[in-house]
């Protein structure tokens, strides 16, 4: 995946120099979502989803682990 | 209104210029200093392409607020990604801890949340001064043949920045899923699982 969004990043910028409007369309507008799917499988966990708990700052989660 | 032209047009100039320069040191720093790209890392480093490439569609193809759309949406793009990888690492724990050396006592994902967000800050401060960019229209960039000659040469930078890239990710995560522990394919060590 990461390959194919350099990839097409290069297809844009080259198409871009060489004044090739629509090419460079669809080039970069591939490469802007290949980049923001990435993202966010990169992102997810399969315990924590999106979540980040370890940045969790509710005060009675942080009571319990005092207690604990 | 050329001068408004030219002061828009070299704002553009000096964003993909220090575009350039900010993609250059990060390949110093991995090949010299041994330091490999994480995921995130590579996706910043596409969207300060992105940011590149609006100026580079701007310089040679004519301006148009969509190509101002595409840098704007990358500069956010790259806000949101290294903001997330801060949070990611901002807290040590087994597995996640900030990648490579600090430089000036910030780490790349700060680093990359304080270029975004300066895009930003200074397309929004653009906009104010020179207005809607309305006179880019009727003065394209090449009535300015040197900054034209500069614009294009950058372009051609970010190109070959670009190719390099390419052919290291290529090395570094073959077509598979890209990992810090070693280039895949000069047969070093990948982590287990």
């Amino acid at each position: 995946m990461m390959v194919a969004i350099f990839l097409t990043m290069l297809a844009a910028l080259s198409f871009a120099w060489a004044r090739q409007k629509d090419a460079t369309w669809v080039a970069a507008g591939l490469c802007l979502l290949l980049t923001a799917l990435l993202f966010l499988w990169e992102v997810w966990s399969p315990v924590d989803g999106f979540r980040m708990p370890w940045i969790d700052t509710r005060l009675e989660r942080i009571e319990t682990k005092a207690q604990a | 209104m050329r001068t408004l032209a030219l002061l828009d047009y070299g704002f553009q100039v000096a964003l993909a210029a220090m575009m350039a320069t900010i993609l250059t040191a990060a390949l110093v720093i991995q090949f010299a200093m041994g330091e490999l790209p994480c995921p995130l890392c590579l996706l910043e480093r596409v969207c300060m392409f992105g940011i590149g490439l609006g100026v580079v569609m701007n310089l040679r193809g004519g301006f148009s607020g969509k190509h101002m759309g595409l840098i704007l949406l990358f500069a956010i793009l790259l806000v949101v990604i290294a903001t997330r990888q801060t949070l990611l690492d901002i807290y040590p724990r087994p597995g996640h801890a900030y990648i490579g050396s600090a430089i000036l006592g910030l780490h790349m994902p700060v680093w990359s949340i304080l270029i975004g967000l300066g895009t930003l800050f200074a397309y929004a401060l653009k906009l104010t001064a020179l207005g809607n960019d309305g006179h880019l229209h009727q003065v394209p960039s090449h009535y300015f043949p040197s900054l034209f000659r500069i614009g294009s040469a950058v372009g051609l930078i970010l190109i070959l920045l670009c190719a390099i890239n390419l052919v290291a990710v290529v090395v570094q995560c073959g077509l598979g899923q890209c990992h810090t522990e070693g280039y895949r394919l000069l047969g070093d060590p990948l982590p287990a699982g």
